[in-house]
């Protein structure tokens, strides 16, 4: 990774990488995604965001990547990177910046190989050393990504997502439609990177048990607000899981 | 795997050893291809420049005075289908605005080949430059919308250019006569000559294009052509690359139209019409979307059937009934047959003639590998 000149940071210490300020997200039909969300995001930290389907938690994801912009949404409020205000910015100017979005769908292109998609990606440096990797993808180089697995396709994701030198990733619902031992897999090698290179994650989850296993800060989100937010270990996944997610014990 | 394939992974990090699901090892060893696919690819093309080259002999020395004729019309068509190609089969854009610039290219030609200060093969280059622009302006208006109304805005560029361009000639009814082009005292003056010429610009388009696409700039229209979101997602700016296939497919459809200047020698306003337009969409699907032998072959079909036709149907002899429609109506046959090719295409093969090839050819190279183990 040609960026992360950071050191895994103590989150305790270091400033927020991301931070947003009563962000408000509100679709053409007057649906509100976002309401007032302010939430900060140091180095080297991972943040669960749960919460069920249509609590907000998407949105949150594109309206930091640019994307709710780019499509006449309204958004209001504040998006910072490093710092700097970013909230107008289109989604080509947040990848710029480093934001780095993987989406639930839509990520990878059935049509072309595996190595297609990691050219794409990676540019000139091909030497770089990868900070994630995985076994399956490697083997699978001359494969179209349409004949892969759903864990495969994440994989595959994940890894062009690294290789492009992220400062900040964004990852939508990673175990959707997984096996438990892949969801643990990918939870594992995001952990890692974190670690490894200090790049700091906001993973959308729904399976609160799996996002807990990694995350630093935990935020659930229920009706475009955050109405819960604590350290990984001062929460219970399976109380926020039946207060929020609606899973019963 | 081709050392290709392989080459665009990284070294992995020997950090994390102690994490099992993160390989921190180098690439997989031990992975054996049977036959690379990249030995294919190149396989083919050399495959292609023969052809190539022996259509270019035959064109050249060994072909009828009638045969040349229908040579520069397939050639002049095959550039136009090979830039229709990159906008549609490489960036994944429908336009129906090639008769419009095709005929930007054939106006401008016409009118400068006269001129002292643009000797050939200035003209050319000046249409290319010209249809680069007009592309460009469609492009920022037309690429804000996408797929049928991308298509609608290209069809108000037809109509625009078919009007300007019918005032334009005005009551000069004959049109406009391009000069003969010569190099120094080389006279591009008969139908071989030009051929020979046409044939120089085709092989410059296809290595100019197959070099664009075998790199990043390719990699980027593929993306986008599957994907817009995913495209962004990667990196990738769709808008800009757009917007260029945009404007370089509209350049060498530009190219098309100056050649058709001097092929046709005399440029009216009457055969860019928004016929011409979906003749050269049916050339790009025929053959196969995404690939220039695909353009070539479909322009090859395209100009030659109808006169397949002709020749079959007078054959059939006989003056009443069926066998005098035939020959009454072969144009008309033709136009049906494409139609018909067009429906077969999408129904059972999307990727045209060519992608028959390729099965084709994967099934020799199976029975030759099968051969080689036996």
């Amino acid at each position: 990774m040609s960026q992360p000149a950071t050191t895994p940071a103590d989150p305790k210490v270091s400033e927020p990488l991301l931070r947003t300020a009563g962000l408000n997200v509100t679709y053409a039909n007057g649906a509100v995604g976002l309401d007032d969300v302010s939430l900060s995001l140091p180095e080297g930290t991972i943040a669960a965001v749960l919460g069920r389907n249509g609590a907000g938690k998407t949105s949150l994801l594109r309206a930091i990547a640019g994307f709710l912009r780019s499509e006449h949404v309204t958004v209001r409020g504040e998006v910072e990177l490093a710092g700097r205000r970013v909230t107008a910015a289109s989604p080509m100017k947040m990848h710029r910046l480093g934001v780095v979005f993987v989406p639930e769908r839509e990520k990878v292109f059935p049509g072309l190989k595996v190595s297609d998609h990691l050219r794409l990606v990676s540019s000139d440096k091909t030497d770089q050393p990868a900070a994630l990797s995985f076994d399956s993808i490697e083997r699978r180089l001359t494969s179209r990504a349409g004949m892969l697995s759903g864990g495969e396709r994440q994989m595959l994701a994940l890894t062009m997502a690294v290789r492009q030198s992220p400062r900040l990733l964004l990852v939508d619902e990673l175990s959707l439609g997984l096996a438990p031992v892949i969801v643990k897999e990918l939870m594992t090698a995001l952990r890692s990177l974190t670690d490894s290179t200090g790049v700091p994650i906001v993973l959308v989850e729904q399976d609160a048990a799996a996002a807990l296993q990694i995350a630093d800060r935990v935020f659930v989100m229920d009706r475009g607000q955050i109405v819960w937010q604590g350290g990984s270990a001062e929460t219970d996944a399976g109380e926020i899981s039946a207060r929020y997610l609606g899973v019963t014990r | 795997m081709s050392d290709d394939d392989r080459s665009v992974l990284a070294r992995p990090v020997d950090a994390a050893e102690d994490q099992p699901p993160i390989t921190a090892r180098a690439v997989t060893a031990g992975i054996t291809p049977r036959r690379s696919r990249l030995d294919q690819a190149d396989l083919k093309r050399w495959l292609g420049t023969v052809v190539f080259v022996v259509a270019a002999v035959y064109i050249l020395f060994g072909a009828s005075a009638f045969n040349q004729y229908q040579a520069s019309l397939v050639l002049v068509f095959a550039v136009a289908a090979l830039g229709q190609d990159w906008l549609m089969g490489r960036a994944g854009q429908i336009s129906l605005g090639a008769a419009a610039f095709m005929a930007g290219g054939a106006f401008i030609t016409a009118r400068i080949s006269t001129e002292s200060w643009a000797p050939f093969p200035l003209p050319i280059i000046i249409s290319a430059v010209f249809g680069c622009v007009l592309g460009l302006i469609v492009g920022l208006t037309g690429l804000r919308f996408r797929g049928l109304y991308l298509a609608l805005s290209t069809l108000a560029l037809q109509f625009i250019v078919a009007f300007a361009a019918e005032r334009y000639q005005g009551k000069n009814e004959a049109g406009f006569v391009a000069a003969v082009p010569h190099l120094g005292g080389f006279k591009f003056a008969t139908v071989q000559r030009l051929n020979l010429m046409f044939l120089i610009v085709l092989a410059l388009v296809l290595l100019g294009l197959g070099g664009i696409y075998r790199r990043a700039p390719g990699r980027a229209w593929a993306a986008i052509r599957q994907d817009e979101v995913a495209a962004a997602v990667a990196g990738v700016d769709v808008v800009k690359w757009k917007l260029l296939a945009f404007v370089g497919s509209s350049g060498v459809i530009a190219v098309a139209g100056s050649l058709y200047a001097y092929q046709a020698s005399t440029v009216t306003y009457i055969p860019f019409s928004i016929s011409l337009a979906v003749s050269i969409l049916v050339m790009v699907f025929i053959g196969g979307l995404g690939s220039m032998t695909g353009a070539i072959i479909g322009a090859v079909i395209v100009e030659l059937l109808p006169d397949w036709l002709q020749s079959i149907t007078n054959g059939l002899g006989g003056s009443s009934g069926l066998s005098a429609w035939l020959q009454t109506n072969h144009a008309e046959l033709a136009l049906a047959i494409y139609g018909l090719a067009l429906l077969l295409v999408l129904i059972f093969e999307r990727d045209g003639i060519v992608g028959l090839l390729n099965r084709l050819f994967n099934l020799v190279i199976r029975l030759a590998g099968r051969k080689e183990r036996a």
